[in-house]
């Protein structure tokens, strides 16, 4: 069941919200959160019922472990910690990486290794990293006590449980502890219109342009060289539609838990909008960003500090490389993720170069380059260096990434629809003679993409977010800056600082106008891009 | 916060009910069979975008006595409204589907058969129709695969098909409750009276209108060297493995005497510019191979087979100059597509007017009419020196 469904908007969902209300008010909060808990088993189950005993189990193993290991002293919880660990990892690394592992053993040794295909349960990366958070807190003392149904409720949580915001526990139990789970008119309102404006940007922009981007990464799939013009619509309208849809997402899961009065962090911030690709992470998968800057790379980088490394290399450069190749790595089994990780990795590396070149003294042209303002040249950078790594995100196999960048490139021609030689000769025999050829294209699905991706880069880079907009009603946990004072670059700066949102009869049919949109944009019903994680 | 709920309530309620009532009154694809509003919603520009799906549930509310079947040539070209069709063959239905092969004519009888009882089937049979040829690329595909499986009522094997009940439900939520159907409706009730505009009528016809608009447009020069263009690229490719699918038709006509229908196979006219085309290409031998497996597989298993292919006054309307765009030719729009004037003539023949277009292949007179076809081609070379040449430089 996915949240853009018929049958998760017009019965799961209401008949949830029903029973927690009811439940609330009739027979206590604690009712009302073991009906959630079973709830989201429920939606757990409605994908595959096989792997509810798998997420129960690892809820039940962490459970234990972790009050085990509050049972001890901290000095001796090191050894149920590794334990801990290493059977989350290992359980995920069995589910996600087995297939990936024997065929790349094969490929490189020639071998003919066989496991049969392991179907990837639901949301497995996200509650294994959400609980390990959890055992290593413990760990170091950070977290004393917790209490069981929160603990499973903070797994279990449908909203977040099958493609995040990746939540953590000192933000998540205290609000299932003292949540009263009853109706409220505030919650209703806030979670209905995050949830409206998430499935507008879901159903109707993100599956929008997914339609006419899928075909191009298909052809790639198929062997079929891809030329300039469809090379450059693959990789931006794959941007495009990945941060539609995942922002999508996580505003349909804030709305439906604020929904029964629990608020998620934020996990998307504009990051198109963004002028580096530091800036970019810290706006894009927020909270995946903060696992791994709290969780990978400060460990590593507190290493190296503490071995008296302080060069860049050993401090910022190696730290980072590590956490993008995991990040890489735990994005999806396969080598073309690795690509995307590592070449994050890269871009971020050089970034922070730049950054310390900002305080050297040389007149050479870099670093008067990087010293002064560009923030059109920059935002424009990031935006073509993010769509890049995103193609191998999308593509089937390096190979494929690689044919479409090489087609981003020129490397393989630039080829036009014929309808352009038919109707307009004299043009076409122009173009010609800088080697752009005409094949049988359809001429209307290209413009369709090309104004779709021009709509959509519009809508990214000039109006605030939802949670700008909502600033002043709490719409997550952490917040953006408010839109006036966010210093990013975007036109029209003013006229879109007085938009705030409001209960008010305009904002109620403006959301009710999104609501119809999505819904109309139903049947076209497609999984989400983070669905398999 | 209790009354911006209640004015998001109401708003959407409204919009969401407004856009169905539109949708259930236009019903752009026919899924919901609303009856139509002459002059209003009648017409359906929609539907012939969606004919997998508009004919797969309009057949289901009609009971023809015949029932025509093929791909795009022959839903364009046989219009069940004419007058042609003697009064025992009324009333008529097209269930051709632009782009299908005879795997999916097969299926669509199947699906017929399921609702209806046809007394006459008419399969227009193609050869291009028939190669085999590799998937094409996506980005060349101006419309996306459609599902048309889930809508048949019963399997390939003949089976009740488990998926149709849902796939109707959907199709309904679809027809009325999408942003597709709603900008359907509208384009619908705009395009009532637009002769530019191709529509589906409620027998199964496609109109015509959009190639009408090209010619307009482009001229029938243009429209005739572009589908060249695009055949000749598929000719060769075919011609790397030469693969030929026949065996679906034969089961086709097996299926409809099997159901007390009997069954006539057309081979449709080929425009000049075809004929010319795969004699430079040298696939002439493969063309007359099809043909005589056509017509020995088919009378075997109890079809008529008709051949309108050859040389005439239809197919070799002299082409207009390229500059040309007022000057409309009379039977054909472009090498595949022929004019509802000629398909008027062919129906006429093969319910039993006199005439000498076309004739019935046996395979006694086989050899003989292949013969004929050989002549008639000869004749023509010696007398089209200019049409060779421009052909030459495309197949080239």
């Amino acid at each position: 069941m996915l949240f853009n469904s018929y049958a998760f908007i017009f019965a799961f969902l209401p008949a949830v919200l029903a029973g927690c209300f009811l439940l609330a008010r009739h027979a206590g909060p604690v009712a009302a959160q073991i009906w959630l808990t079973a709830a989201s088993l429920t939606f757990y189950a409605s994908w595959n019922a096989r792997y509810v005993p798998l997420l129960l189990g690892s809820v039940a193993f962490n459970s234990l472990i972790a009050h085990a290991m509050l049972a001890r002293p901290e000095a001796r919880r090191g050894a149920l910690l590794a334990l801990g660990i290493a059977v989350d990892l290992g359980l995920l690394g069995y589910y996600k990486y087995t297939n990936f592992f024997v065929d790349t053993v094969n490929r490189l040794a020639g071998s003919h290794l066989f496991v049969t295909t392991i179907l990837l349960p639901l949301g497995i990366s996200f509650y294994t990293f959400q609980q390990i958070t959890l055992l290593v807190d413990i760990s170091g003392g950070d977290t004393r006590r917790f209490r069981l149904r929160d603990f499973v409720l903070f797994v279990t949580f449908f909203p977040h449980l099958i493609a995040g915001p990746i939540v953590h526990h000192s933000e998540m139990m205290p609000q299932f502890a003292a949540a009263r789970y009853r109706f409220d008119w505030t919650n209703m309102a806030v979670g209905t219109t995050l949830f409206a404006v998430g499935l507008f940007k879901k159903a109707v922009l993100a599956d929008g342009i997914g339609g006419a981007v899928t075909p191009i990464y298909s052809d790639a799939a198929a062997g079929h060289p891809i030329t300039l013009l469809y090379a450059w619509a693959a990789a931006i309208g794959f941007l495009l539609q990945m941060y539609f849809d995942f922002a999508g997402y996580s505003e349909m899961a804030l709305g439906l838990a604020r929904m029964v009065g629990i608020k998620l962090p934020m996990n998307f911030n504009s990051p198109l909008k963004s002028t580096s690709i530091i800036a970019y992470w810290s706006n894009w998968h927020i909270t995946l960003t903060r696992f791994l800057t709290a969780y990978v790379y400060t460990p590593i980088a507190m290493a190296a500090v503490r071995r008296r490394r302080g060069a860049f290399a050993s401090t910022i450069a190696a730290p980072t490389m590590i956490t993008m190749f995991l990040s890489g790595l735990w994005h999806g089994a396969g080598l073309q993720y690795l690509v995307f990780g590592l070449l994050h990795g890269a871009f971020l590396t050089v970034n922070h170069l730049s950054r310390s070149t900002r305080n050297q003294k040389s007149k050479s042209f870099l670093v008067l380059f990087f010293k002064k303002e560009h923030p059109f040249f920059f935002l424009v950078l990031t935006l073509v260096a993010a769509a890049v790594a995103l193609t191998f995100f999308h593509a089937n196999s390096v190979q494929d990434g690689t044919d479409i960048v090489a087609g981003m490139a020129g490397l393989h021609g630039v080829a036009l629809p014929d309808v352009i030689d038919s109707r307009l000769p004299a043009f076409a025999a122009t173009l010609a003679h800088f080697g752009i050829v005409f094949a049988p294209l359809p001429l209307s699905p290209l413009l369709a993409l090309y104004a779709w991706m021009l709509a959509l880069l519009m809508l990214a880079l000039i109006p605030p977010n939802i949670l700008q907009l909502m600033y002043a009603h709490d719409p997550a946990i952490t917040l953006p800056l408010p839109y006036a004072q966010d210093r990013r670059p975007a036109p029209f700066r003013r006229v879109f600082a007085r938009l705030a949102w409001r209960p008010s009869p305009a904002w109620a049919v403006a959301t009710a106008a999104l609501s119809a949109g999505g819904i109309l944009a139903l049947n076209r019903v497609t999984e989400f891009l983070y669905w398999q994680f | 916060m209790a009354r911006y709920m209640a004015i998001w309530a109401v708003t959407l309620t409204v919009m969401l009910g407004a856009v169905a009532t539109l949708c259930a009154i236009v019903d752009p694809y026919n899924v919901i069979g609303t009856p139509c509003i002459p002059g209003l919603t009648a017409q359906k520009p929609a539907a012939v975008h969606w004919a997998r799906l508009s004919k797969a549930y309009l057949i289901q509310r009609q009971q023809p006595m015949t029932l025509i079947l093929g791909s795009s040539s022959a839903d364009v070209g046989f219009n069940p409204e004419s007058p042609a069709w003697p009064a025992s063959a009324k009333p008529v239905f097209n269930l051709a589907i632009d782009g299908a092969g005879p795997d999916v004519f097969l299926r669509y009888l199947q699906h017929a058969l399921a609702a209806t009882t046809p007394r006459h089937i008419v399969v227009a049979v193609n050869f291009i129709e028939s190669l085999t040829l590799p998937p094409r690329r996506v980005t060349e595909a101006a419309a996306q695969p459609f599902d048309f499986e889930s809508r048949m009522r019963v399997l390939a094997t003949g089976a009740p098909n488990p998926a149709y009940a849902r796939a109707h439900v959907a199709d309904l939520v679809f027809a009325t409750l999408s942003f597709t159907a709603l900008s359907d409706s509208v384009t619908t009730l705009l395009h009532q009276h637009d002769p530019s505009t191709a529509y589906e009528t409620a027998s199964g016809w496609n109109d015509g209108g959009e190639l009408r608009r090209w010619a307009r447009a482009d001229g029938f020069f243009r429209l005739v060297i572009d589908k060249d263009r695009e055949k000749i690229a598929q000719y060769k490719t075919w011609r790397a493995q030469k693969s030929l699918q026949i065996d679906p038709v034969l089961r086709l006509v097996r299926l409809a005497r099997a159901h007390g229908a009997d069954v006539t196979l057309v081979i449709p006219p080929n425009y000049v510019d075809t004929m010319e085309s795969l004699r430079q290409l040298g696939l002439d031998p493969d063309y007359d191979a099809w043909k005589s497996a056509i017509v020995t597989g088919g009378t075997a298993v109890g079809a008529t087979v008709w051949d309108f292919s050859g040389y005439s006054p239809y197919t070799t309307e002299p082409l207009p100059a390229s500059t040309d765009r007022t000057h409309r030719l009379r039977w054909i729009w472009e090498p595949v597509h022929f004019q509802s004037a000629l398909g008027d003539v062919m129906i006429a023949r093969i319910t039993g007017a006199p005439g000498d277009f076309g004739a019935i292949l046996t395979p006694a007179n086989l050899a003989s009419q292949i013969a004929r076809y050989h002549a008639g081609q000869t004749n023509w070379i010696g007398q089209h020196p200019a049409d060779i040449a421009r052909i030459s430089a495309l197949v080239r």
